[in-house]
């Protein structure tokens, strides 16, 4: 049987003896504390190192490898000599490759785990290994203790500054005396000081099992933690010091023992025939392991207040008029400056909306609504660069407020590339809140179909023509494709033949009961037609002739600007004209300030934001200007889960009560019957 | 029954070893080889008595044992009074015996198949709390501060004890007060504890101004210090009633301390007045000057806890499971104490 000594840098209070199985072989493992007292560490070396095949320290650090040279610690070279050529492992040549690789596979399903935060090290050095993935991610990064765990009160940024630092210090560090040191206190008094205040502001906190032995925790409120391993005793501490989340790289796996990095490392050196382990043996080792990372979030019930932020602004110049504090300029003749100056403002919280209920599970949630006072006008003249800051700046505030989600409002997510940047530089997913506006409109034109009274339906489908102008863009597609299982007859229009083409077989597919037809021409069918909808970027050019379209027709106009202009809307009040579908959320909801629109109504991409947060899902869900069927599919049933509803339909000039629709049905009965 | 007794040469081990053999127990010793010869001469009298040769510094005890199997065959219970105790231990003498030791034991204990109780002992300093109560299922963190090294490694041994021992057996965990002599002899084999206190009275002769003018002895105690003072024969009887009587938990604690309190100035006092010395103890506890005041009297500093403790170690669990354990007061037998202190230099 193979011998394993594991020293503890921790007490000895948690010693076991253990045997264990691997790869075939017998290995007794001891794991004798230390007492943090490097004496006695060296005190048992040389009792057992003719009893023993290796070592494996965990909790303190062998070697600090700089650039160009390695600092020893002499106690760390007494320590070596005292061995007599058995092998000390600390276990960092299996960290440096298997912390990066766990953490790479977490990214891979949360794609905003390290966007923009800073990384807090409880000690700087014994992480050293893999510092530099992190700084390849550009994280900032902070230490909270430099060399070993002996408190030396200093916060320095970034590796760089590690290891001037060191390099300055090292003839003084590698000779300091490790003193016996019990539990370094990170939450003492005397350690809040303004030099260390950047560590305790960081946003995740990296610490080891072993570390966490000997560690008291800070405040880690809201905060997340990344541990390599996690016992049920270390949970209950982080939870206990407030985290939030814990991320446990590499959590139990009910095959293999639950060894440390060093232990692992002892256990190839003494299973393998080579004498000196090398990182081709850890990776060769690695290839045959599996791993899954682990997110733990705090069970507790008032933490399940789950907030997210939504970006809001001025859509025009008179509403800069109409935001508090700014009012005195409503009859001033320096409006025009006031909107210039204002798109130099940069974004702030504006305010608070509470109350948010699910009708499927009671969740509660709130919002922070941030302002950005630029016109689309501003916005969309500025460069998209500075634009991005702008959004980005306060993405950041978002999530320092404890935001999970923030949605692009209006034109925040026309600008550039529709929200992909910001995306990527945000700390929290972003959403432009497209799916549920897709959505809300569909259900806005379902609505005006039905009040209008004008097609029947059977088996719930609508026995008319409906028409999609704009039909093989991203939200035109959609459209087709969810009309195209609603009504009996759908007409698509596009200007390119070939993209029609493709529609048409893709639409047959999908729904084979109902008749389809591709054009380029609009007008050619336009007067058979119950509901158009018009999603083209035509940028207000005329697409269609308003005055063949059939009486009491619903035309859902989605393009901005719109493609149905004022005039043409003005010509023909037997026509209801929808611009979009504003949505109510669920609960008792409360919004602090004036958005723009009556009672507590909101945007659907507001709605967008709340609905994901509702259902806990905290990811870019629509972004970019393509949009998924799925995901509008998805937000539909989810709106439905947890109580979203149309409130109003809204015409270009505002809100369409009941009695101009009835209005507007009236004319149409008279013009079919004349 | 089947006992092995690991440490049962030491001060309270041979007494212990007396006593159960004088009750008709098997008694198996383990004693280091290099010890065999004087063990055998200390027992020399008893008959049916086992010494195994082996060492608790080994990963296997009995590792010099030929035919091993034929005792941890028949072994049905443990007794572990094997420690090195000194107040002035470095950290790693205080490690290797006392925690590695016990892990050595503890890991032992699953070679034998017919163990039914592990008694372990620790002692009351396991907790080295000031003030308040301390109960017998209270163990501090092994990360917490300790006066000195014996403490620590009780503390972790314990820990570990709680935690390795099998938990099909019964283990009963005995932590005895400050152990001093004999009650009706006085007998001892060192001087320590109170008996620092008795050195110290001895040399204060020299100092005439305090015992012929002052006549008081300013002392760094703490005016409620309490003082576990146990003679070791009335700790066997109640071990060996333990023993041979053993309570049904899995986990047992007993705090091995007189019923009633004693405080150190009292306890202190009447060993003055005994010595014929006609100081007056009065307290003066100087917090930050205690270290500085222990160096001038030659005390080890680690006394300091002992000086200061003010916590009552509560034995509610010992008076339910054994009721009647003879507990007078030491007023009766300090006496012979003294006495015997007087009478023989150590």
């Amino acid at each position: 049987m193979k011998e394993i000594i594991k020293l503890n840098l921790g007490s000895s209070s948690d010693n076991f003896d253990e045997i264990i199985e691997m790869n075939g072989h017998h290995i007794h493992i001891r794991s004798l504390g230390v007492n943090y007292n490097l004496d006695i560490a060296l005190d048992l070396i040389k009792r057992y190192s003719d009893e023993c095949d290796a070592f494996a320290l965990s909790g303190f650090i062998l070697d600090i490898k700089l650039k160009n040279e390695t600092l020893s610690h002499q106690m760390m070279k007494r320590l070596r000599e005292a061995a007599q050529g058995k092998p000390i492992l600390d276990g960092n040549m299996l960290r440096k490759t298997a912390i990066p690789w766990a953490l790479r596979r977490y990214l891979e399903v949360d794609h905003h785990f390290l966007s923009n935060k800073t990384i807090a090290f409880y000690t700087g050095l014994v992480q050293w290994s893999y510092l530099s993935f992190f700084e390849d991610l550009q994280c900032p990064l902070i230490f909270g203790d430099l060399y070993f765990s002996m408190g030396i009160p200093a916060s320095i940024k970034g590796i760089e500054g590690l290891e001037t630092f060191l390099k300055i210090n090292a003839p003084f560090l590698t000779r300091l005396k490790l003193e016996k040191k019990s539990i370094r206190n990170f939450n003492s008094t005397h350690i809040k000081n303004k030099i260390m205040q950047p560590f305790f502001d960081a946003d995740i906190f990296f610490i080891t099992e072993s570390q966490l032995k000997f560690t008291e925790l800070n405040d880690l409120t809201g905060k997340t933690v990344i541990v390599d391993r996690l016992n049920k005793e270390n949970e209950d501490k982080i939870f206990k010091a407030g985290a939030e989340k814990i991320l446990n790289l590499f959590p139990p796996d009910t095959h293999q023992p639950r060894l440390s990095s060093s232990v692992i490392e002892a256990i190839l050196a003494v299973t393998s025939d080579t004498r000196d382990l090398s990182e081709e043996d850890i990776l060769h080792n690695l290839q045959k392991t599996e791993i899954r990372p682990q997110m733990l979030l705090r069970n507790d019930p008032h933490t399940h207040n789950d907030r997210f932020a939504f970006i809001i602004h001025p859509l025009s110049k008179t509403q800069i008029a109409q935001i508090p504090g700014f009012d005195f300029l409503k009859k001033s003749p320096l409006l025009d400056f006031a909107e210039t100056v204002a798109s130099k403002v940069p974004g702030y919280h504006y305010c608070k909306i509470t109350g948010i209920r699910s009708e499927h599970n009671g969740k509660e949630i709130s919002g922070d609504l941030y302002l950005l006072p630029s016109t689309p006008k501003m916005l969309l003249n500025q460069p998209a660069e500075k634009v991005y800051d702008s959004l980005t700046n306060i993405c950041d505030m978002a999530y320092k407020r404890g935001a999970k989600l923030i949605g692009l409002g209006a034109y925040t997510k026309i600008v550039g590339d529709a929200g992909v940047t910001v995306n990527k530089r945000s700390p929290i997913p972003v959403t432009t809140g497209n799916s549920l506006s897709s959505a809300a409109t569909l259900w806005a034109a379902s609505y005006g179909v039905d009040k209008m009274g004008l097609v029947t339906k059977r088996n719930n489908s609508y026995q008319g023509t409906c028409m999609v102008i704009g039909a093989t863009g991203s939200i035109g597609k959609i459209c087709a494709k969810i009309l195209a299982r609603q009504w009996k007859k759908i007409i698509v229009v596009a200007p390119r033949p070939y993209k029609i083409l493709e529609l048409v077989e893709v639409l047959k597919n999908f729904s084979p009961e109902t008749e389809i037809v591709g054009t380029t021409n609009p007008n050619k069918y336009s007067s058979d037609c119950d509901l158009i909808i018009t999603s083209t970027s035509a940028q207000g050019e005329r697409v269609l002739d308003i005055d063949l379209v059939k009486p009491g027709c619903v035309i859902c106009d989605v393009s901005r600007p719109f493609d149905i202009s004022l005039d043409d809307a003005a010509k023909r009040p037997d026509i209801l004209i929808i611009a979009s579908g504003e949505v109510d959320l669920p609960g008792d909801v409360k919004i602090e300030k004036t958005i723009g629109l009556e009672g507590e109504t909101v945007y659907a991409c507001l709605a967008e934001t709340a609905l994901l947060t509702l259902e806990g899902t905290f990811e870019s869900f629509s972004i970019s200007r393509e949009l998924a069927y799925e995901k509008v599919v998805q937000i539909d049933r989810l709106s439905r889960k947890h109580g979203i509803r149309l409130s109003n339909i809204m015409g270009h000039t505002g809100i369409i009560s009941e009695s101009e629709i009835e209005t507007c049905r009236n004319l149409a009965l008279r013009k079919l019957r004349s | 029954m089947n006992i092995l007794i690991i440490g049962g040469t030491g001060f309270i081990g041979q007494r212990l070893v007396k006593s159960l053999h004088a009750s008709g127990e098997t008694i198996h010793l383990l004693v280091r080889p290099s010890s065999l010869t004087k063990a055998q001469k200390l027992f020399s009298n008893l008959e049916n008595i086992h010494f195994l040769r082996g060492d608790i510094d080994h990963t296997d005890l009995l590792a010099d044992v030929s035919q091993a199997e034929k005792v941890t065959g028949k072994i049905e219970c443990v007794i572990h009074l094997a420690a090195t105790y000194q107040l002035e231990l470095s950290p790693s003498e205080a490690y290797l015996k006392n925690v590695i030791g016990t892990q050595n034991v503890l890991k032992f204990l699953n070679r034998l198949n017919h163990l039914k109780y592990f008694h372990y002992f620790s002692t009351y300093a396991v907790n080295q709390v000031l003030t308040g109560t301390i109960h017998e299922d209270e163990l501090i963190s092994g990360n917490s501060y300790f006066y000195d090294e014996y403490a620590r490694s009780k503390n972790h041994a314990e820990h570990l004890v709680r935690k390795l021992a099998p938990k099909e057996i019964k283990t009963i965990i005995h932590r005895p007060g400050i152990i001093i002599g004999d009650s009706k002899t006085g007998e001892r084999d060192k001087n320590d504890g109170p008996y620092y206190f008795f050195d110290f009275i001895q040399k204060t002769r020299k100092f005439e101004i305090l015992t012929k003018k002052l006549k008081v002895l300013p002392l760094p105690v703490e005016e409620e210090s309490l003082m576990p003072v146990l003679p070791v024969d009335r700790l066997i009887s109640w071990c060996t009633k333990i023993i041979l009587a053993p309570p049904s938990r899995t986990l047992t604690c007993y705090h091995l301390v007189p019923k009633n309190k004693i405080l150190t100035k009292d306890f202190l006092q009447a060993s003055i007045v005994l010595l014929k010395s006609p100081l007056k103890i009065i307290c003066v506890p100087l917090e930050k000057a205690f270290p500085v005041v222990f160096r001038f009297l030659s005390l080890p500093p680690q006394l300091v806890f002992y000086m200061k403790q003010t916590a009552h170690l509560d034995r509610s669990l010992l008076n339910q499971d054994y009721p009647d354990l003879d507990d007078p007061p030491f007023k009766d037998y300090l006496p012979n104490i003294i006495q015997e202190f007087l009478n023989k230099k150590i």
